[in-house]
């Protein structure tokens, strides 16, 4: 419908986020560090969000008594 | 002349835009330069207006890395035909950090008098960038 539409001649991969060529995206193979760290870029607001919710709660009495609990344990 | 251009325009990618060093701005850049940049509304001006340029760039791709693929000199002007890749690990015009990484080419035509840039004049591919980055769709290729 669009013959016209400009496509770019690179695209990040959807899975590591390397730009990859468009004539080179079918031999592509994601770098598994390349992969992790850009799946942990994507996920980065629901970690922080996760550290402050368990922040929260160990800050919450029931956190805290669990804290003491497990220090208790941890000494025997 | 021409040599001697180019050897300042590189000068600007490999040590500013490149090396992240903006003190060489002060060197290279004029304070009448005009800077004529397609992604931008109106042209901007001066040397803190370049090193604010160069600097939003570097945050928003921290790995930025332009590599100059031809340069072409006559009197004060040099042309530059460079490719830019970079992950984009900060805001750019708005647009909130994806992660991902692109690669967008462009030429530059600069005007250098008395060793400093007093003009510079960028097209790039501003629309593959937005596209790459998923702000804009991209045609699904067959």
């Amino acid at each position: 419908m669009f013959p016209s539409l400009p496509h770019p001649r690179h695209m990040p991969c959807p899975d590591c986020g390397e730009s990859v060529a468009a004539d080179e995206r079918h031999a592509h193979r994601c770098d598994d560090d390349r992969w992790l760290t850009y799946q942990l870029f994507q996920l980065r607001d629901e970690i922080a969000s996760l550290e402050e919710q368990v922040a929260a709660y160990l800050a919450s009495p029931r956190g805290r008594f669990e804290l003491w609990d497990a220090e208790q344990r941890r000494r025997g | 002349m021409s040599a001697e251009t180019k050897a300042i325009a590189r000068r600007l990618i490999d040590e500013a835009f490149n090396g992240g060093n903006l003190d060489v701005v002060d060197e290279l850049v004029s304070p009448e330069f005009v800077n004529h940049d397609a992604a931008l509304p109106e042209p901007t001006r001066g040397v803190e207006a370049a090193k604010a340029s160069i600097a939003a760039y570097r945050a928003a791709f921290p790995d930025l890395r332009l590599t100059i693929e031809q340069q072409v000199g006559e009197g004060e002007f040099v042309t530059t035909r460079w490719t830019g890749t970079g992950t984009h690990q900060g805001d750019l015009m708005g647009m909130a950090a994806t992660g991902k990484q692109s690669t967008v080419t462009g030429i530059t035509i600069d005007r250098i008098v008395d060793g400093r840039f007093v003009e510079s004049w960028t097209n790039w591919d501003t629309l593959g960038l937005m596209q790459q980055l998923g702000v804009v769709p991209a045609l699904a290729t067959a």
